[in-house]
């Protein structure tokens, strides 16, 4: 067994699979009987200086099972779904990690850093209050992104 | 931004991050360059950045539609009407208060 499944095997990740298809897909929204799951549509991204809409779905695909170290920052002003686009992109993991049980994916963290303390200065301790609230060990979730192939879904403070 | 550096501690070779926020969080491109590091360095991780385009009208009428009650009908007809209504629906977070309205 390779070091990779050792990780995840050893990381208790039922409160974070249950949390995400709740929040896209039962919750409803302020004031209505309407969720998330029904009023999504696939948002689209475009470059600076180029006009042509992406679909993000496919951005992000493109991206998964590229090999070098781009990463991606999505901005948007205020309201736009960004927050909504990465809960999707991470519920829709969650879902698959419940059908099959887990399997060879990367995990997707998503950590809202406005909820991060400023003084947090290392990444353990920057790890811990959002593993906190998923009742998982920070120290397993720092192994699982030094150790295996992970990514991370991190939305700034506004 | 302190904690967005650390994120970026994060990126060990393997590790994929996608950061979302808004534009304006930084004081300008330099600083938002720097902080991202959106300039790509021999092997060294670096950020794309893109943007998320508004809603097109018929994308608001399929959120809209979402709600029920034929509102992605009702806010095509509004938005007919009065064009500076689209600037509130394109943001997909103002369509539930427009709902409850």
């Amino acid at each position: 067994m390779s070091q990779s499944p050792l990780l995840k095997s050893g990381l208790k990740l039922d409160n974070y699979v249950r949390d995400l298809p709740q929040r896209f897909n039962k919750d409803k929204l302020g004031g209505t009987n309407a969720t998330l799951k029904e009023t999504f549509v696939d948002p689209h991204v475009q470059r600076r200086g180029d006009s042509t809409r992406y679909p993000l779905s496919t951005v992000l695909a493109e991206w998964l099972v590229d090999s070098s170290r781009r990463q991606l920052a999505i901005t948007a002003e205020y309201g736009r779904g960004k927050s909504t686009a990465m809960l999707k992109f991470c519920t829709d993991w969650a879902m698959r990690y419940v059908k099959t049980g887990g399997s060879e994916e990367r995990i997707p963290l998503l950590i809202e850093l406005r909820g991060q303390n400023p003084a947090e200065s290392d990444p353990l301790t920057f790890l811990s209050a959002w593993a906190a609230r998923y009742a998982l060990n920070p120290k397993q979730i720092l192994n699982l992104i030094e150790g295996t192939p992970s990514c991370g879904a991190c939305i700034w403070p506004t | 931004m302190s904690t967005l550096t650390l994120c970026g501690e994060l990126l060990y070779p393997g590790t994929k991050v996608i950061y979302t926020g808004r534009p304006n969080f930084f004081i300008d491109e330099v600083e938002k360059n720097i902080t991202l590091r959106t300039i790509e360095i021999g092997a060294y991780a670096y950020t794309q950045l893109w943007e998320l385009t508004p809603l097109t009208i018929e994308e608001i009428r399929e959120v809209a539609d979402g709600f029920g009650d034929e509102l992605g009908a009702k806010i095509a007809e509004a938005t007919a009407r009065n064009p500076s209504f689209f600037d509130i629906v394109l943001r997909p977070s103002m369509l539930p208060v427009v709902e409850t309205i």
